[in-house]
């Protein structure tokens, strides 16, 4: 069953207006009232999609062109009006959180597969989740929005204080995106085809803040994550409170060992330029790194980061304090984490 | 699209579900989703199509709920009041996943809560003897 409402001309005034019965039928009692089939027939100010199947859901995007939505956290607090207020949505709403390809998680040989609208906390309860995307998930978000938030939505978004965003950075993590008829952004009409799907690594999509390589007719349908690429990792957040989903900045590293040397090593700040920081540059210098080449070349490496980086003041920070935090954290990184691992003493 | 907060409160004269900031950071609007806690004042209401939806109103009735809101009072956990329903949601919630949480998972259970008056201190020993009493009671 799908549900195109129409856009209402009603002004969104708070609420007032008296609407149809709403899906959520919590009876007098407050028992677990069920839908029982009945759309989200409540008032709108602008059209609610709902898709049953990813085919229609690219079908509506195409057509309308309806913004995704599936937790609705980050959306509803940005188009929010004023207090008590429902949030004025411009466009019409794509709502894809039911839908069960985009809900799931799968491990497939090497990689995890995450639904684009597969909620954190279930993202943290899997077991093949790396640690350090559970420890992020812990730390991004009070169980209410992790229980509604999603990986699709955060990348969807491109805050560049996108916690997970940062965490999927280190990881490598690679973006699915699908349209039909290969009409991915590339002008024409969406198509009634084939389901076209491309990856693209998660630096490539975003692109700015608040931008990204999405084409009007695409929506996120997954994340990639490489499995067996954390043999040690570290992860901080700094921010004033957790519930708040917004950090003042996000630091990520993690990589492998081959012996006591460093493997491979990817490290990403978050909320310290337009979009993650990350050098491939830099990583290459740590590659075979033993404990004392660490030592030697941390100087280096903290200089050459702390020159990519460009943050800005914001609500949530200065950039002087951001600056200094991330000097912190490098050095946290670099003559402590590191050298545990190096030396075998984790 | 109007917000679920409102069609509990004015639709379904749930008023147990408070609303405070309206953004996502209070905990006042805590509502249960299908066994999970959510804030109703950022959820469109045609996002819980098809689910189970419950409010303090059922929840306090319940055996666990009661013990809850008993754990909350014992101890000075409810002073002006105004945070007491959204927690004692998010409290039924931990506990229907944990039946007994460290004092850090606790934390963690109402970090999504804002108290101006007790520091918390008093509400996370009172989740602590509702576990405790939870237990007794084998629930
Ligand atoms: S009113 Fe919903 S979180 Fe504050
Ligand atoms: S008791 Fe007053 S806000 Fe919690």
């Amino acid at each position: 069953m799908s549900t195109a409402e129409n856009a209402s001309t009603n002004a969104a005034t708070g609420g007032t207006a008296s609407g149809a019965t709403g899906p959520a039928t919590g009876d007098g009692a407050g028992g677990a009232g069920t839908g029982g089939g009945a759309t989200g027939g409540a008032d709108t100010n602008a059209a609610w999609l709902h898709p049953r199947d990813l085919a229609e859901a690219l079908s509506l995007r195409a057509e309308h062109g309806a913004v995704p939505l599936a937790g609705a956290t980050d959306l509803c607090v940005r188009y929010r009006g004023s207090a008590g207020t429902l949030p004025a949505f411009t466009r019409p709403i794509l709502f894809i959180g039911r839908i069960k390809e985009l809900c799931e998680i799968t491990v497939h040989e090497h990689e995890l597969r995450v639904g684009a609208a597969a909620v954190y906390t279930e993202v943290a309860a899997h077991p093949a989740t790396p640690a350090i995307l559970k420890r992020t998930i812990a730390e991004l978000a009070a169980p209410q929005l992790r229980n509604v938030g999603t990986i699709g939505g955060n990348i969807g978004n491109a805050s560049p204080a996108g916690d997970a965003v940062c965490t999927l950075y280190a990881l490598n993590a690679e973006v699915e995106l699908a349209s039909r008829d290969g009409r991915g952004g590339h002008g024409g009409h969406g198509g009634r085809g084939e389901i076209v799907r491309r990856r693209v690594p998660i630096e490539d999509v975003i692109t700015g803040p608040g931008q990204t390589a999405i084409g009007p007719y695409e929506l996120i349908t997954a994340v990639f994550i490489p499995l067996g690429c954390d043999d040690f990792s570290f992860y901080r957040k700094v921010g004033t409170r957790r519930a708040n989903a917004l950090s003042k900045l996000a630091f990520a590293a993690c990589g492998t060992l081959e012996g006591r040397a460093i493997g491979r090593l990817s490290l990403a700040i978050g909320a310290v330029g337009p979009t993650v920081i990350r050098s491939r540059a830099l990583e290459e210098r740590l590659q075979g790194a033993d404990w004392q080449q660490v030592r030697t070349l941390r100087n280096e490496l903290v200089d050459g980061y702390l020159e990519l980086i460009s943050p800005i003041d914001d609500q949530r920070s200065s950039s002087s304090y951001r600056r200094r935090v991330t000097k912190n954290l490098l050095a946290e990184f670099f003559d402590r984490c590191l050298p545990g691992y190096l030396h075998g003493s984790h | 699209m109007r917000r679920l907060l409102d069609v509990l409160r004015e639709d379904c004269g749930l008023t147990a579900v408070k609303e405070g900031c309206g953004e996502g950071e209070c905990g006042a609007c805590s509502i249960i989703i299908d066994d999970r806690v959510v804030d109703s004042c950022i959820l469109p209401a045609g996002a819980v199509e098809g689910c189970a939806v419950e409010t303090l109103e059922h929840i306090r009735e319940t055996p666990r709920g009661r013990l809850v809101v008993d754990g909350l009072s014992q101890g000075g956990g409810v002073q002006c009041g105004f945070c007491t329903p959204g927690m004692t949601v998010a409290i039924d919630a931990l506990l229907r996943h944990n039946r007994a949480p460290s004092e850090h998972e606790i934390r963690d259970g109402i970090s999504g809560n804002l108290c101006r008056c007790t520091g918390y201190q008093q509400i996370i020993e009172g989740v602590q003897r509702t576990a405790d009493a939870l237990q007794e009671l084998g629930e």
